[in-house]
């Protein structure tokens, strides 16, 4: 079955040329003016189609073309998607936003640096099989990680089994603020690894892994370094250094914190210096 | 008269109007955020200019990529205008550029359906 947008308006045509067939007009003036109404008609009509297809070429060129900037859309999201794995996510949220600027140029601030390690990470790695180890590692880093972004922790980087956070940037709640929320995360993750050491050991693992912590605050450079092609987000100073230094002297399973740190942390958390 | 030749804007094609040659061109894509505000003062200088001609040569050439509805609505304005111009005895020569094939191909064809006096030529690009 056809259907004729235009069928009204044919008819028209056609009922029109079929009075002027049979001379239906008395007066030649009142025919011939009828004649011109009905060329204007016809034509009028002729070019609202032509109006029409044009409308929808148009249409259709342009659905075409949102379709395929969807599909990029579509892909460079997922790309940005797989590119912030790499990536702490106030970093990434911060370019994404424009907040900041993908230069090589660091500030002055000041942060409360973490720094981790596994104990004898590497006599673990000398007595298990690499699939075993991998599979600890994985299972330690999600769940640290995991605590980290609950946090608010900027994950600077894992260097093998140690891991550099810090707080205070790009996003701040200030200096004070800043320590707690790091002793909390710290706090988490030993009481986490108290838990993974139960299911560990259940698993058959006879030296589960262990955490060392240090905590320090204090004024670091932090921002871009590197080089134009290929930078890194990260924290550099002498107080980064204190916080690695905290860290290899703490006990296994606890957290060694920088007198700043304590002195931040103090009023609101219980500890243990 | 003054010869005009406007630049083409992201929504406006180039405008060349050489009225001492009656050589006329618009080139490229149209689509005037105001219909009326781009297309009133050509159609009236050439409406002005066209009426005066005798027994002259005209040519305009059309090098369009892309125009809206209301666009065509004026372009099928400015055809009538050069069919009337042939009609009263002036030898007026359309030229279309298109691709092969394309959409403007198709357009130019239905565009040049009724000329009867002007002389229309599809333009397609190797």
């Amino acid at each position: 079955m056809s259907f004729d947008i235009f069928k009204d308006e044919v008819e028209i045509v056609v009922r029109a040329a079929t009075l002027l067939e049979k001379g239906a007009f008395a007066d030649p003036a009142a025919e011939e003016h009828f004649q011109a109404l009905l060329v204007a008609y016809q034509k009028l009509l002729k070019n609202m189609q032509r109006l029409m297809r044009l409308a929808d070429r148009n249409e259709a060129k342009l659905t075409a073309t949102s379709k395929s900037l969807d599909e990029k859309n579509k892909m460079l999201e997922t790309l940005s998607v797989n590119l912030s794995r790499y990536l702490s996510p106030q970093v990434y949220d911060s370019i994404f936003a424009g907040d900041k600027d993908v230069t090589l140029s660091t500030e002055r601030k000041k942060l409360t640096v973490f720094f981790s390690d596994i104990v004898n990470f590497t006599q673990t790695t000398d007595d298990m099989q690499p699939e075993d180890l991998t599979r600890l590692l994985n299972t330690y880093f999600t769940e640290m990680g995991k605590i980290a972004l609950e946090h608010g922790a900027t994950i600077d980087k894992f260097i093998g089994d140690a891991m550099l956070m810090f707080f205070g940037d790009p996003q701040t709640l200030g200096v004070e603020e800043d320590a707690k929320a790091c002793l909390r995360m710290a706090l988490a993750m030993q009481r986490r690894m108290e838990e993974l050491e139960t299911q560990w050991r259940a698993k058959g693992i006879e030296n589960p892994l262990k955490m060392r912590i240090g905590v320090n605050t204090g004024y670091c450079n932090v921002g871009n370094f590197g080089s134009a092609q290929r930078m890194d987000y990260t924290i550099i100073g002498g107080e980064v250094n204190l916080a690695a230094r905290l860290e290899s002297s703490a006990d296994p399973g606890g957290i060694l914190m920088s007198y700043e740190s304590v002195g931040r942390t103090f009023k609101s958390c219980r500890a243990h210096q | 008269m003054d010869n005009i030749k406007i630049g083409a804007s992201a929504r406006t094609p180039e405008v060349d109007f050489d009225f001492a040659a009656n050589a006329f061109s618009l080139k490229g894509e149209c689509y005037p955020e105001n219909i009326a505000e781009f297309f009133a003062p050509l159609m009236d200088r050439l409406k002005e200019h066209l009426a005066r001609q005798r027994g002259a040569r005209v040519d305009f050439s059309f090098a369009l990529v892309y125009f809206n509805s209301s666009s065509a609505k004026a372009i099928l304005g400015l055809f009538d205008l050069l069919e009337a111009t042939a009609k009263a005895g002036n030898e007026v020569a359309i030229s279309w550029a298109c691709e092969e094939g394309d959409d403007m191909q198709e357009m130019g064809e239905e565009f040049a359906e009724d000329l009867q006096a002007a002389k229309f030529r599809l333009c397609p690009s190797e």
